[in-house]
């Protein structure tokens, strides 16, 4: 049996053995990124370069100036279907890295270029399947969600004080992130499960992966909230080190960079190591499960006693 | 049957109650003399249904005829039957928007009927009033009556109005309403129009000026003395327009709360059973806030504002005459009833546990008093000149806002380091669509939308730029003196630039004609920075080392002291992008530090301003000091010789972070 906590500790583990393969999906975020927002830096080249406004706003934040900028040189851009469509885009890589990802832990493999896209390569037509039937999921949260919503307007339509419109609303997006993780962690599992058992039937590994989810469900939601804690710690260490930074020099605006990029970076170890702590769980996980004989799992428990002890 | 005989009797004791109430009232008066003109005054009973949302009400109006003339007809307000159907100007207008609330169709309608009118004696004249359309003659619009006397008002003749109506209210809907057992009570009775005779405001001929009810249109009437006495059941906590000065339980279970008021142009009241009742004194004036039970927090935030207002306006206009102002934080889904100005009364807006970082109950709080002065006591005619009162509301908001709660670099917004300035918000509203209206303007011919700009925020951003340009203290001059000369009066445009004209000793209206009166956009932009190089031979002996710059190449023989030093032959051209013309100083930076503060009258399309000096311009700024705030693009106001691209790194740098989360957080469903 394994605990929450050693599975944590692998996981994180994991992740940085394959650091390589961090920095690489890292750099592909920041490419995207960085394309997104080719019409920004045009706009702030063209707006910006000769102006006493850009002194402005180095200072400090200045709306006036701002909006100027926007409506005289942004105009045009369209920077929610920009960053929808690269959205869009960065999900379906991600789609394939995941892929790599599982290929390189699953066969013990150190970071290689070649052995992480034979992974992807792999893996990314059942993967990718496996993410459209997620959508349908997905849906179907926001569609109890909105269900939901529609039974406590009928209660709080009426409600005279901001009490329970407030407290229901805050309570329905909590219990619709909780859906949404639910939901995450069913395709997290099922993706193991399809790298670990070498499984093509989609419908089938989900099906069993719920079924592994919900039989060991105190300890998997237990896993991928250490995840998300470590995940909100982060953030807030992050948003406590913004604070300390007034940006308003070359050097300061150099560390700011500097500090986002290794938030950025520590974000993607984190969902890296949300699928290695999960397959770790998996893996050594005795709760007899279907998809998995008990003699591979006592196999699988040996192979992992035997890797502590060394 | 009554007889003819015992009609007058009746008619009789009427008066003398009447005479014998007034001079009870005489007892409580506010003030030793009359401030205002007292033309309408209103003596109105009414009871609220609470189950109906019902009031059914008596009103004696005691009406002067001020004006030379003999006038044949009678115009009141019936403003609650805007929101009687869909026909109504104000709901053809609106589309049943109004702000940020709807109307409800299902049940939450409005209306007032007169049930009875008299004028003079006892005869019901109900059968002669119809409704008139003066606007747009929408035949469903009854917002106006008319009511055609057999005898005319004299000049100067006092008459004395009888009605009898009733009236249903809305579900809270543009300003007021009920929801549950909130009740906000305005624009709820019969109300005379002002007559307006040759020569008063823009009348050429006696005319009554009794607008219909539009959407972008507030309010216009007469000063007068109101007493009110509001029937109701007593668990409810009452506040209006005035001084309470009495409160009586009846036998059938109600109470009657009595309300006076002297030299006002509007009552309207609040009544809930959940209100908590906050008190406060500012020197004279007993400030009471009844507050949501669950708005507890923020009664401090009311009451810190209310405090900043009356001391600013105080200063800058003159004195609150009134003993008492009433602050009413409305229900939850009352919201449509917030950010409204009655005399003496005002209602603001929060909600629940909102961040200090957000000023909405302070921004709502000086803004709505600021109306008691800009509306309430300069009584302008909100139809045809909404900038007097929102402009000039806005304006002293903006300065209050951004003098007491910006300190910290956002005077309404300052959450998570991004800082706004109340100023800086009109003006993104402001330079969007700088050229498409004109202040001066019916409230109601305004396109969506642009009633917000035009009447509030170009006006306050054109008095910011004006008091930038005349300075502080002859600013405060004006504004006291527009204050003395038309306080309880019905002040225009006019009177308005007049008073500036008068305060400066100066003919302003080369200013106001471009700006009040005209679409035009300001607009002063660097448009080019040039340096040339050049030599230049210098003899003679250079002990000052100020004589040689950096860029300074010196050229020297044992026997020689001529120097060849390197100067520039500079030139920035400073122009005028938009039509107004607006006199600006440009501020030049040199290489060696020096600056020069040049002048330009801004009426010729560009200038060229050239210099011959050892330094080269490295940046040229029109109006540096950021102090047009009717200019409508700051970005095109400053160049520099070189490029700067610091504050790009900071900005592209933050953006870059914020698509890498979305990106990201994108990522998580793979």
């Amino acid at each position: 049996m394994i605990s929450i906590w050693k599975a944590y500790k692998e996981g994180l583990n994991m992740a940085w053995q394959h650091k390589k393969m961090v920095f690489l999906i890292y750099g592909v975020n920041l490419f995207l990124a960085y394309i997104v927002l080719i019409p920004i830096a045009s706009m702030m080249d063209k707006g910006l370069d000769y102006t006493t406004a850009a002194g402005q706003l180095l200072e400090a934040f200045d709306i006036s100036i701002f909006s100027a900028l926007w409506t005289e040189y942004g105009n045009a851009i369209n920077l929610v279907g920009m960053i929808m469509s690269f959205s869009v885009i960065y999900l379906i890589l991600n789609t394939f890295f995941a892929g790599g990802i599982f290929y390189l832990v699953n066969e013990n493999l150190s970071f290689s270029l070649k052995d992480f896209l034979i992974g992807c390569v792999i893996y990314f037509k059942r993967f990718l399947k496996l993410f459209l039937v997620s959508l349908l999921f997905i849906l179907m949260a926001i569609l109890v969600y909105l269900l939901i919503s529609t039974i406590l307007a009928v209660f709080t339509n009426d409600s005279l004080t901001e009490f329970w419109p407030f407290t229901l609303f805050f309570i329905k997006v909590f219990f619709l992130i909780c859906m949404l993780a639910l939901v995450n962690m069913f395709f997290d599992y099922a993706k193991i499960l399809i790298v670990y058992n070498d499984f093509y039937r989609i419908y089938k590994s989900l099906k069993d992966t719920m079924m592994f989810v919900i039989m060991s469900m105190p300890k998997t939601i237990g896993l991928y909230g250490l995840y998300f804690l470590t995940a909100s710690a982060l953030m807030a260490i992050y948003l406590f080190l913004e604070s300390l930074f007034n940006v308003t020099g070359t050097i300061s605006i150099f560390l700011f960079f500097l500090l986002s990029q290794i938030y950025i970076f520590t974000r993607v170890f984190i969902r890296i190591s949300f699928f290695t702590g999960q397959y770790t769980y998996y893996k050594y996980s005795n709760t007899a499960m279907p998809g998995m004989s008990q003699e591979m799992l006592d196999d699988a428990v040996r192979d992992y006693e035997a890797r502590v002890k060394d | 049957m009554i007889s003819i005989g015992g009609v007058m009797k009746l008619h009789l004791i009427l008066i003398l109650i009447h005479t014998l109430m007034l001079s009870l009232f005489a007892q409580t008066k506010m003030f030793e003399k009359p401030l205002s003109p007292r033309l309408a005054n209103y003596q109105i009973d009414v009871q609220l249904n609470t189950k109906t949302k019902k009031l059914t009400a008596s009103e004696i109006i005691t009406w002067t005829n001020k004006s030379g003339d003999y006038i044949p007809d009678l115009r009141f307000h019936m403003y609650l039957n805007a929101f009687k159907n869909e026909q109504t100007t104000f709901m053809k207008e609106s589309g049943g928007r109004h702000r940020t609330s709807s109307l409800e169709r299902n049940g939450g309608w409005g209306w007032t009927q007169i049930k009875k009118i008299s004028v003079r004696d006892d005869v019901d004249l109900v059968e002669d009033i119809r409704y008139i359309q003066p606007d747009d003659g929408n035949p469903g619009d009854e917002t106006v009556v008319q009511l055609m006397l057999s005898e005319p008002v004299k000049p100067q003749e006092t008459i004395k109005i009888y009605i009898e109506f009733e009236a249903k209210l809305p579900r809270v809907f543009a300003r007021t309403g009920y929801k549950g057992d909130y009740f906000l009570v305005g624009q709820w009775f019969p109300k005379i129009g002002v007559y307006e005779a040759a020569g008063d405001r823009y009348a050429t001929a006696g005319q009554w000026n009794c607008h219909q009810f539009h959407a972008n249109s507030e309010f216009f009437a007469d000063f007068g003395v109101y007493d009110v006495k509001i029937t109701l059941p007593p668990e409810y906590i009452v506040g209006a327009t005035g001084i309470r000065v009495a409160e009586k339980n009846n036998n059938d279970s109600t109470k009657t709360v009595h309300y006076y008021c002297e030299d006002v142009h509007d009552f309207a009241w609040t009544a809930d059973t959940d209100f908590t009742i906050v008190e406060d004194e500012w020197e004279h004036v007993k400030i009471k806030y009844l507050v949501q039970p669950l708005h507890g927090y923020a009664a401090h935030r009311y009451v810190d504002a209310a405090r900043v207002a009356l001391e600013y306006l105080e200063e800058w206009c003159g004195t609150y005459p009134y003993p008492i102002l009433t602050i009413v934080d409305p229900q939850f889904r009352g919201s449509g009833s917030g950010g409204m100005e009655y005399p003496t009364f005002i209602t603001a807006g929060t909600i629940w546990n909102l961040p200090e970082g957000i000023k909405l109950a302070e921004e709502v709080t000086v803004h709505e008093f600021a109306h008691n002065y800009f509306y309430g006591l300069l009584a302008s005619n909100e139809f045809e000149e909404a900038w007097l009162d929102e402009g000039m509301t806005t304006y002293v908001e903006l300065k209050m806002m951004d003098t007491y709660y910006g300190k910290s670099g956002g005077s309404v917004i300052s959450l998570f380091g991004l800082n706004i300035m109340d100023t800086q918000f009109r003006y993104i509203f402001y330079r969007a669509r700088a050229k498409r209206d004109l202040i001066f303007k019916n409230s109601w011919e305004y396109g969506r939308g642009d009633y917000g700009i035009f009447s509030y925020s170009k006006p306050a951003l054109m008095m910011l730029t004006l008091e930038n340009y005349v300075g502080p203290e002859k600013m405060k001059k004006i504004m006291r003196e527009y204050f003395r000369r038309f306080k309880f009066k019905h002040p225009t445009t006019r009177d308005f630039i007049e008073t500036f004209n008068d305060v400066t000793g100066q003919d302003y209206n080369w200013f106001f004609d471009q700006v009040i009166y005209g679409t035009d956009a300001l607009d002063y932009a660097i448009e080019k920075i040039s340096n040339t190089r050049k030599s230049e031979k210098r003899n003679g002996v250079f002990t000052d080392p100020t004589l040689l710059p950096d860029t300074t190449d010196e050229v020297s023989s044992s026997n020689d002291s001529t120097k060849v030093i390197k100067t520039y032959a500079s030139e920035v051209i400073v122009s005028r992008e938009g039509e107004v013309v607006f006199p600006v100083e440009i501020l030049v930076e040199f290489s060696d530090g020096s600056r020069l503060t040049e002048k330009w009258d801004g009426r010729e399309r560009y200038k060229l301003l050239t210099y011959d000096k050892d330094a080269r311009v490295i940046s040229a700024q029109v109006d540096p000091e950021q102090k047009i705030w009717l200019d409508v693009n700051f970005l095109n106001n400053g160049k520099t010789a070189q490029k700067i691209s610091a504050p790009k790194r900071k900005y592209y740098s933050r953006f870059l972070f914020w698509v890498q989360n979305i990106l990201h957080v994108m990522s998580i469903f793979s």
